[in-house]
């Protein structure tokens, strides 16, 4: 194909023998004609065009998200729709499929990470991946910022892809990535349950802050992980809900010796029919204080209308997140599994999700979703103040007494007349004094204005002011000192 | 040889005040030493004061644009946000104490204070700010998304 920068016939567009002239993205072009094929159907031209097909099937859904934002600055002349597909044909197997571990975005110039796990935790809705960059790789060691990108893609239906372009870029601790999950606690969402995904991280610098940075410029090779469910036989295989959590409700009882939560249900909200052939399979995670701890998963037979669960006497101060699912007799599920969140503890406190998640370091409030209009900050101390933690703790030690802050002095100084003085080597200023520190000298430079002259130094402390050289003078900051500089005009010479 | 004593993590103090110097509440702390702070107003404007023992550590001026976000503050979050600015005159005077505790202390600003301080001084030459004294606090911008920054 040929580029036409001005138009050899002006804005030519059309065909003239077996040249078509076009407009593209405003570039005038021109190129051979080809002529309808009469028999596209040979076995080599059907598998091609049944690769093409399968690769469009898949980056159609990525094409505004992650292709837009890792191809956009790769290639000025071409669209990152056309970069997509020219880098990721190869990718389509032979027959026909492809799979995410093989999708090529951006130009990655820094090895992959090494996946040390992908927990996906059903009781919050949340993917955890931990990653190690190993020996020699570039994350800064102190002060990093690292951007993940998460593409997670959900299982195949046939020969459509889904994917959870949510997480297209965002900051992340180093060594780890949380997906965000909402306080609502909507108990049918797993919207975080990847079948697969791929995690790409972007490494930036303090001394790059002030300019705009570019995604490419360090950028990670992806790498792909397959999502471990915290429950062994957890998935989201089962859309029907035989049992909603509305047909459930619990009550604390205090017990000789050990508090109990009970669940009670009620058929007539279900879609049990038969309730000698279901149970619910129930597993609890107890939120108390600053400890999480799994109660060990039961089966409640459906024929008890109530099902006790001993949760001892210290768990029933906290809040207890609940999963279920419902097995027939046979053990084999026939229903989704639900989950909801016990708020409130054995004396009535109501113990919100997120705090609880908080305080007893569940899981990183960063990946909190807020609900409403509203918003919020986290961090670690340990990581914004390591340097005050190391001062501290150099300023004084264990036998030692706590630390006196140092004696400070004050410099009182006064101008009297048409002059000025620069002090030098105080602490701190504050409004008209100077502050030194015991020992500290005050350097004293006197200034006076055209035609005047520095007179002498006045005040109570005015005798220990000593000349260092010319203009110059020195003061012991040894107590609180009051001085003041005289200056006069000039006498006018008759 | 003596050891060194640690640091006591339930005297940090992290304060969220108004612009006006109004109290408006304290963050949690949890037992690994990680802060949080919930149900602020997307887009309003909060000074963070972070304190140990009373003594002023540094300030934070939060502004977050996303509803339902929570801004994680780690170093280079506040290098990139890029902003330095000084604390209002009504909430420096209710920080009096804490100033001239730190002051006396000789409390070392942080690397990160000192990297955003080089990094917006290099693009606002005439920001005057340098030194802590009694009448004139840096306080950092953070909150902002760093990720619409990204290309």
């Amino acid at each position: 194909m040929a580029r036409l920068s001005n138009g050899f016939l002006g804005n030519a567009s059309g065909k003239i023998g077996n040249v078509v002239f076009a407009r593209w993205r405003n570039i005038f072009t021109a190129r051979q004609y080809q002529p309808d094929i009469e028999d596209a159907k040979t076995p080599a031209q059907l598998k091609q065009r049944s690769r093409m097909v399968a690769l469009l099937q898949f980056l159609k859904p990525l094409n505004k998200s992650f292709i837009k934002r890792f191809n956009a600055s790769l290639d000025k002349n071409s669209t990152p729709w056309a970069v997509a597909i020219k880098a990721n044909m190869k990718a389509v197997s032979p027959d026909a499929c492809m799979h995410l571990e093989d999708l090529s975005l951006g130009a990655p110039s820094v090895p992959a990470v090494k996946m040390l796990s992908a927990a996906y935790n059903p009781f919050i809705n949340q993917m955890l991946l931990t990653y190690t960059s190993g020996q020699n790789y570039p994350i800064p060691k102190s002060m990093p910022l690292v951007l993940a990108s998460v593409l997670g893609k959900y299982k195949s239906q046939g020969d459509s892809h889904a994917f959870d372009t949510r997480n297209l870029i965002t900051e992340q601790p180093a060594g780890s990535f949380f997906s965000p999950f909402s306080d609502g606690f909507k108990y049918d969402n797993y919207d975080n349950f990847w079948d697969v995904g791929l995690l790409w991280l972007s490494l930036f610098e303090a001394e790059k802050a002030a300019a705009p940075m570019n995604l490419n410029d360090s950028l990670a090779a992806p790498v792909s992980f397959i999502p471990e469910p915290l429950i062994e036989y957890f998935n989201n295989d089962y859309t029907e809900d035989l049992i909603p959590i509305e047909a459930i409700s619990w009550e604390f009882s205090d017990m000789p010796g050990e508090d109990v939560l009970v669940f009670t249900i009620d058929l007539e909200k279900t879609l049990i029919t038969d309730p000698e052939d279901a149970a619910i399979g129930m597993v609890l995670v107890s939120l108390n204080t600053e400890k999480v701890e799994y109660i060990k998963p039961d089966a409640w037979q459906l024929v008890d209308a109530s099902f006790t669960v001993t949760v001892g006497d210290t768990k029933a101060l906290g809040s207890f997140i609940v999963l279920y699912g419902v097995v027939n007799k046979d053990l084999e599920q026939i229903s989704r599994f639900n989950r909801f969140y016990v708020n409130k503890n054995i004396d009535g406190l109501e113990l919100p999700l997120f705090q609880q998640l908080f305080d007893t370091g569940y899981t990183h409030p960063l990946s909190f979703i807020l609900p409403g209009n509203t918003c919020g900050f986290c961090g670690s101390l340990d990581e914004l103040f390591y340097d005050f933690v190391s001062f501290w703790e150099r300023l004084y030690h264990k036998d030692d007494p706590p630390p006196e802050p140092p004696t400070v002095y004050k410099l009182s100084l006064t101008l009297v007349g048409p002059g000025d003085v620069i002090v030098e080597g105080c602490e701190y200023i504050d409004e008209s004094f100077y502050y030194f520190n015991d020992g500290e000298s005050a350097q004293l430079t006197i200034q006076p204005d055209d035609e005047a002259h520095f007179l002498k130094w006045q005040g109570p402390d005015a005798v220990d002011v000593t000349l260092k050289e010319t203009g110059v003078y020195y003061l012991l900051m040894s107590k609180d000192r009051d001085i003041t500089a005289a200056f006069e005009l000039d006498v006018p010479e008759v | 040889m003596s050891t060194q004593n640690k640091i006591d993590y339930s005297l940090f103090k992290c304060e969220v005040y108004n612009p006006d110097g109004s109290f408006l509440k304290d963050a949690r702390f949890n037992a690994y030493h990680y802060f949080y702070c919930e149900n602020l107003v997307p887009g309003s404007l909060y000074f963070l004061v972070f304190s140990y023992d009373d003594i002023l550590i540094e300030c934070m001026q939060f502004r977050c644009q996303q509803a339902g976000k929570v801004a994680y503050l780690y170093p280079l979050h506040v290098v990139f946000n890029n902003e330095v600015s000084n604390l209002p005159p009504r909430l420096l005077e209710a920080l009096r104490t804490k100033i001239e505790k730190r002051l006396k202390y000789d409390v070392p600003v942080m690397p990160w204070a000192k990297q955003t301080m080089l990094n917006y001084f290099a693009e606002n030459p005439n920001y005057m700010c340098n030194k802590y004294t009694v009448s004139k606090i840096s306080c950092y911008g953070v909150g902002g998304d760093i990720t619409s920054r990204v290309r």
